[in-house]
């Protein structure tokens, strides 16, 4: 689903922030990507949903090759890889339920299609009740459910997570951890980068470790 | 597709309502470009006009010897006539010039009455074929007997002519340059407004929004702030008109004997169309650059 193939990147005479990287994520596959600050997990999953662009090396994402892609494609791609970010990056000035339904918008879908599915993926994650709320009006535990669900209403054959529990209580952690373990359970491919231990230790999945932007150990 | 249009344009309006400061400042801009662009055509349209009714049609005017009777004066000009088939000539008493000024000062045409005798001689007003040759014929008029001056205003014609081309080429740089400008201010103006939303370019980028989903309701916007600022302009302008400018209008009507031009229906639509145009390249420029970015 994912291969990477002596992927490099580097920023202008900088030392590398990913340096000869490959690997391969399959299909229905949970990976965690871990590291330090700095390793290069960010970056990682910044060439997976074509943010940036890799300085060397042949990047394969759901079977497409992203250094292939022209600009008009990148879109179509990003429409099947959600991606949830630490900071949420919630439109502020719209509601839960428009937020969801924003990823169905861009694809042209109907005001009543957007309605009936991103409703029943806020009631998924257990934010029915809050469809209406703007996301300042919401915790941070329930914000993070609200860009889960916006990254899972496409249903995206893969989930791409930079820290998604970085910014909420331990006690938060869990319940997020666990719509993303089913979101892999329906079939997606998911990668979580996180700095966390502790969750390494708590749910043994497959783990790939970068260190100064090489990976160092997958097991 | 119908859906998606009428969603781009509903999601243009409340933005549009959900930041009417950004909004605000991008109206008041392109009012403001679009009234100063309009005066100045209006300006060089009525100079031009001006222009043109002065030295439109050539006349030569002879003005005959005060002590001619009124018998001799209406002979003199049938002799003029008569030398050269390819004139109109016109004769004009004393009365009847005394009549056309009083008739051209308006509200000032009382102060004729004040006058103890007519100042005015008669005058034969000569319009020549298109393309003669006016110096050959005011010097065949000034030779025919009870005629005691002839003015037929050549230099003049021309230095109007050529203050006329002077004032095209100004008025057509100095309009493309307010353009220009007007451009650059509003781009930048409607690109704060933009980088203020930075954020949710980047978010709809992220969830797989195409270049132009993510422009449309930017364009839309911008068309919507231009057609706004159109109208704030026309009222402006109508405004102007209407309350500072009715003693110049008169003027003009005096001086060109024809009304002085007047904002119409279609300048006002026109108007609103560059003002569209105007919020719609703007907004274009904005967001190009977010987007490249």
């Amino acid at each position: 689903m994912i291969q990477l193939f002596h992927v490099t990147k580097r920023w202008s005479n900088d030392p590398p922030v990913l340096d000869d990287v490959t690997l391969r994520v399959e299909k229905g596959e949970f990976v965690w990507l871990t590291g330090p600050s700095g390793a290069g997990k960010t970056t990682l999953l910044r060439l997976l949903f074509c943010a940036d662009e890799p300085t060397s090396g042949q990047i394969i994402v759901g079977g497409r090759n992203v250094n292939r892609l022209s600009a008009r494609g990148v879109p179509h791609l990003r429409r099947n890889v959600g991606v949830v970010f630490q900071d949420f990056k919630l439109l502020p000035n719209r509601t839960a339920l428009e937020n969801v339904g924003f990823a169905l918008e861009v694809r042209g879908a109907s005001d009543a299609e957007i309605r009936e599915r991103a409703s029943r993926r806020l009631a998924q994650v257990g934010l029915a009740e809050k469809a209406g709320f703007l996301p300042l009006r919401m915790s941070g535990g329930e914000q993070q459910r609200v860009a889960i669900a916006r990254a899972l209403v496409n249903e995206p054959a893969i989930l791409l997570a930079d820290e998604p529990t970085g910014n909420l209580d331990a006690s938060l952690t869990d319940s997020i951890l666990q719509l993303l373990f089913d979101a892999n359970a329906r079939g997606a491919t998911v990668v979580v980068a996180t700095h966390d231990r502790g969750l390494l230790g708590r749910y043994h999945r497959r783990t790939i470790q970068l260190h100064r932007g090489r990976v160092t150990a997958d097991a | 597709m119908t859906h998606v249009a009428w969603r781009l344009l509903r999601r243009a309006i409340i933005n549009f309502w959900r930041a009417p400061l950004p909004s605000l400042v991008a109206v008041v801009t392109i009012a403001l470009a679009l009234f100063l662009g309009a005066a100045l055509a209006f300006s060089v349209l009525s100079a031009r006009t001006l222009l043109a009714s002065w030295g439109a049609q050539p006349t030569v005017t002879a003005y005959l010897d005060r002590a001619l009777p009124e018998e001799q004066a209406r002979a003199v000009a049938g002799q003029v006539q008569a030398a050269d088939p390819d004139i109109e000539v016109v004769y004009v008493s004393p009365a009847q010039a005394l009549d056309k000024l009083r008739v051209q000062l308006g509200d000032l045409g009382g102060a004729l009455d004040g006058l103890s005798r007519n100042p005015l001689p008669a005058t034969l007003e000569v319009t020549p074929r298109a393309g003669t040759e006016l110096r050959g014929l005011a010097q065949r008029i000034a030779k025919v007997a009870g005629v005691a001056e002839v003015d037929y205003g050549r230099e003049w014609a021309d230095r109007l002519q050529s203050l006329g081309s002077a004032l095209r080429g100004f008025g057509t740089a100095a309009l493309g340059l307010v353009a220009f400008a007007a451009l650059l201010v509003v781009a930048n103006t409607i690109r704060l407004a933009v980088y203020a939303r930075r954020d949710e370019i980047e978010i709809m980028k992220l969830v797989g929004a195409t270049d132009g989903y993510v422009r449309a309701p930017f364009l839309l916007e911008g068309a919507l702030q231009g057609l706004c600022g159109g109208g704030l302009a026309v009222g402006g302008l109508a405004a102007v008109q209407r309350l500072l400018l009715p003693r110049a209008a008169a003027a003009f009507a005096f001086a060109t004997g024809i009304p002085a031009p007047h904002l119409s229906a279609p300048h006002c639509a026109l108007l609103a169309a560059a003002g569209a145009l105007l919020g719609l390249c703007g907004s274009y420029l904005a967001v190009a650059r977010l987007l490249r970015a």
